[in-house]
């Protein structure tokens, strides 16, 4: 009998974790196990590494918000996803926050990756685990992208807490570490699929004036004055210093690209200076528009990427990983968010589906796409 | 896509290519934005196309400038590729299925879709996709004003790259320039942060230290330093600070532990506004052994002089038995008064060999006139007198230290221009040649001679008295008059073992 490769644990506990890798290393001497946690859970990790350590199975993981299972939200419990044979991985701590920190980061990865990939032909993805609180993920990636190019699919999704403060969030069997980057190289892998389904409001602002993930100004004038006018303009809500959390996620900023196709910034902090800082980076100048609930197309969203991660016809059981933006199910509601969720699951026959709540997605929409780092998406991928 | 957010995209390409200031950026900010904007993964960019007709079915090599996202074609970045005519020549076009144009290009990846954008006269941009990107705004028409921008800005980033590389090229001959004098000075060369840290050390420092550059640069200069104690460069620093530059010897410690004696001169200077030590390393080991053997020789010729002055006095001394040891009493005595003078050493050290020549001139004076036991005729006296003159001929082609030869032609003049043989006057005498003027007649007095009996302290210390300021310089005779009311007779041994 085929046991399968993905294993929720509802709690964790320590001998049903180390009884449920017992069974897998039955099936491959040379497993490594992915371990997704919900950051409620993240005091266990210490004494996750610790069984890891004495099984000498390496391990690796993330803390998100909450976890995916199957077409529900879990804030408790584990996730433990198995591979059958060890891939090339590796944690990167202290990246910096500037632009050439994110090159310096991007030419190590590559320099990393380029030693496994020159032993190999095959399809790779290269599946990346950030700390959320990096504010240069997108420049990075056009710097990956710039050194490996389409050699691999890139594929990614954030970690960390949804309140967005500081935690360690990314870990092997030894280390545990903030501000970093946990990379995971598969192969063979056609890599993942990524879609928020948002449509393109009619009208656009101009982000003036931009650093990084802030926007300072937007149509030449305080950007958090410009967005509270138009967030009470658009749908009578009157946002405030104090119920900014609580209502940014709701009206994300959608960049315009001039194929007609948006990259979604979510705003989650402001600054003295009235400036809205976002998850992942605002070009300067960049076409923006107010998004909202009603513009985000999910069934086209669940059709795209079901139609990316159909069953193969040798593969017996069709698993995938799903990692979906806690943005976004702020944004459509849990109502909402769930039933994508089982519409995704119906509409792939998917047998098993594991992911968490993410803080920013990294991927493209085809196979080949330009990679992007985008918010308030679902990105996927096959086990 | 609204046809009214072309210009603000336009806008942000030409604000991306008004920024750049060099060619690879330019192209690579320039391409990094086109694939954004229009979905395409893959361009690359081909500057300095032959003149040749678009429908050519010519395959043409052609070297690649710039490559985004296609993995093989990135290898070829910088380098020649055979790139079919119909690709690179034409106006700005989007063409679908072109799968069997485009699997001429060197790589695995299937392409059936190209977006060419020529950029005037410089070249072109090709942008390539397996499936054609989801859009449909017009952009090789929209881009034109945008590719003629590019155009500019790829003539000026080139002037600006040649600017910028013959600014390299001479700053980096001028630092070669430097780097081989640095190198090539026979001394070690080190300089040193403010705080005394190694910041640089030429080659030859390395080879005679026995380190490698890492092992020193960032060190602490006191790495260096010898256990002795030895004044070193770090504890000179503030000095070499208040002074500017300073100049001292000391021994530094190599590698292999044996210590080497050295030369510093250093300089504290701001080399790019910050202060900074110079130091300049010299091996003095072979200096040490010339020197020391030179001191050594010289020590040995000084002793061969005393002992063939000794050997002169001695033959005097043998021509006249009645002044035996009068050269030595002389000696003694002037001396003390140099020593009560405060005179230097070397000085002194002349003045006492002076004393035990002085009268060598009275080697040519019959032994009959000098033993006479009654006074001398005026004859005999003008005879006696010659020895000052005779002493100076007999040493003046020896070559000493000191004016040897001068004293003892000077040691019978007195300072009121009374004296003999050239009636010289006060400044004109050497004061060494005065001392033994003085010392000289106080010897005299205090000695039997045959055509007189040997005088008291007080006659001697009346004469003194008298002459002085006359025959006698004022300051030596009353150091001497001093002298002899605390010693007395005593003095021409005390004053010997002094000078000793």
């Amino acid at each position: 009998m085929r046991i399968e490769n993905f294993c929720y644990l509802e709690k964790i506990d320590l001998e049903q974790v180390s009884l449920v890798i017992l069974q897998w290393q039955k099936q491959s001497q040379s497993i490594a196990i992915f371990a997704l946690l919900p950051e409620q859970e993240r005091l266990g990790i210490p004494h996750l590494q610790a069984v890891f350590k004495q099984l000498d199975i390496p391990l690796l993981g993330a803390v998100f918000p909450e976890l995916v299972v199957d077409s529900s939200f879990k804030s408790c419990g584990i996730y433990l996803l198995c591979f059958n044979a060890t891939p090339f991985y590796k944690l990167y701590p202290h990246i910096g926050t500037g632009g050439a920190d994110a090159e310096l980061a991007a030419a190590n990865i590559a320099d990393d990756c380029q030693l496994i990939l020159q032993t190999s032909e095959q399809d790779a993805t290269l599946f990346m685990i950030c700390d959320a609180l990096l504010p240069n993920i997108a420049s990075l990636l056009d710097h990956l992208y710039l050194k490996l190019g389409n050699r691999i699919h890139y594929a990614g999704a954030n970690a960390g807490s949804e309140t967005f403060t500081s935690i360690p969030c990314l870990f092997d069997n030894q280390d545990l570490i903030a501000n970093g980057i946990l990379i995971i190289l598969l192969q063979p892998h056609s890599g993942a699929v990524l879609e928020h389904g948002y449509i393109a409001p009619t009208q656009q602002l101009f982000a003036t004036s931009t650093t990084d993930n802030c926007i300072q100004q937007i149509d030449w004038r305080p950007a958090f004055t410009v967005y509270q006018e138009l967030v009470l303009e658009q749908f009578n809500i009157e946002i405030t210093r104090e119920n900014f959390y609580q209502y940014g996620v709701h009206y994300p900023f959608g960049i315009i690209r001039a194929n007609g196709t948006l990259v979604v910034r979510i705003p989650v902090a402001l600054t003295d200076d009235d400036s809205l800082c976002c998850i992942g980076e605002v070009p300067e100048h960049a076409i923006l528009t107010l998004l909202n609930a009603p513009s985000v197309d999910q069934d086209k969203t669940i059709q795209i990427l079901a139609q990316a991660l159909q069953p193969i016809p040798e593969q017996s059981a069709h698993e995938f990983l799903l990692f979906y933006c806690a943005g976004r199910r702020l944004h459509t509601g849990l109502e909402n968010s769930i039933a994508e969720l089982q519409a995704l699951k119906a509409q792939t026959a998917a047998t098993q589906i594991a992911g968490a709540l993410s803080l920013g997605e990294i991927g493209s929409s085809a196979s080949w796409d330009y990679p992007l780092f985008q918010n308030a998406t679902l990105v996927g991928m096959r086990w | 896509m609204q046809k009214e957010l072309i210009l603000p995209i336009l806008y942000e390409m030409s604000l991306i290519i008004g920024r750049a200031r060099s060619l690879q950026p330019l192209l690579t900010q320039t391409l990094q934005r086109l694939l954004y904007h229009t979905a395409f993964p893959v361009g690359f960019v081909a500057l300095d196309l032959p003149s040749l007709d678009a429908n050519s079915e010519e395959a043409l090599m052609l070297k690649i400038d710039n490559v985004i996202g296609d993995f093989d074609l990135m290898s070829w970045t910088g380098k020649a590729i055979a790139l079919p005519s119909a690709l690179v020549f034409g106006p700005g076009v989007v063409k679908t299925e072109q799968q069997t144009l485009l699997a001429q290009l060197p790589c695995k990846q299937q392409y059936q879709v190209f977006m060419r954008l020529p950029i005037q006269d410089c070249g072109v941009i090709i942008l390539l996709a397996p499936t054609h990107p989801n859009n449909d705004l017009p952009f090789t028409q929209m881009l034109q004003p945008v590719m003629a921008n590019l155009a500019n800005a790829i003539k000026l980033c080139r002037q600006n790259d040649a600017y910028t590389s013959g600014l390299i090229q001479a700053r980096e001959q001028v630092e070669e320039h430097h780097r081989v004098i640095f190198n090539a000075t026979n001394d070690t060369i080190i300089l040193l942060s403010e705080l005394g840290s190694i910041l640089e050390i030429n080659q030859v420092g390395l080879d005679r230290l026995g380190y490698r550059k890492e092992e020193l640069v960032g060190k602490h200069i006191n790495c260096l330093d010898t256990a002795d104690h030895c004044p070193t460069l770090f504890s000179s620093l503030q000095e070499i600070r208040t002074l500017g530059e300073k100049t001292f010897e000391t021994t530094y410690q190599p590698k292999s532990g044996l210590s080497i004696p050295v030369e510093i001169n250093a300089k504290y200077l701001l080399l790019h506004n910050e202060p900074v030590y110079l130091a300049s390393i010299r091996d003095i080991t072979e200096r040490l052994k010339t020197r020391n053997q030179l001191e050594a020789q010289s020590l040995a010729l000084r002793h061969s002089l005393e002992q063939a002055i000794g050997a002169l006095s001695t033959a005097m001394t043998h021509r006249d038995p009645i002044t035996a040891g009068h050269e030595q009493r002389v000696k003694n005595l002037s001396v003390a008064i140099a020593l009560a003078l405060g005179l230097d050493e070397h000085t002194i050290e002349g003045l006492a060999l002076a004393a035990m020549v002085h009268d060598i001139g009275q080697i040519q004076i019959p032994a009959e006139i000098l033993t006479r036991p009654r006074k001398l005729s005026k004859e005999e006296f003008d005879l006696v007198k010659m020895h000052a003159e005779t002493g100076y001929e007999i040493l003046k082609d020896i070559i000493f230290p000191w004016p040897i030869a001068e004293i003892v032609l000077q040691h019978h003049e007195n300072i009121d221009g009374s004296g003999y043989p050239q009636g010289l006057t006060g400044e004109q005498i050497i004061l060494s040649a005065k001392i033994i003027r003085v010392a000289d007649s106080v010897e005299a007095m205090f000695s039997h001679r045959p055509f007189r009996r040997k005088q008291d302290l007080e006659y001697i210390m009346q004469e003194l008295i008298n002459a002085k300021g006359t025959k006698f310089d004022p300051l030596v005779t009353d150091i001497c008059l001093q002298l002899l009311r605390t010693s007395g007779t005593q003095l021409f041994t005390a004053a010997t073992q002094q000078s000793s």
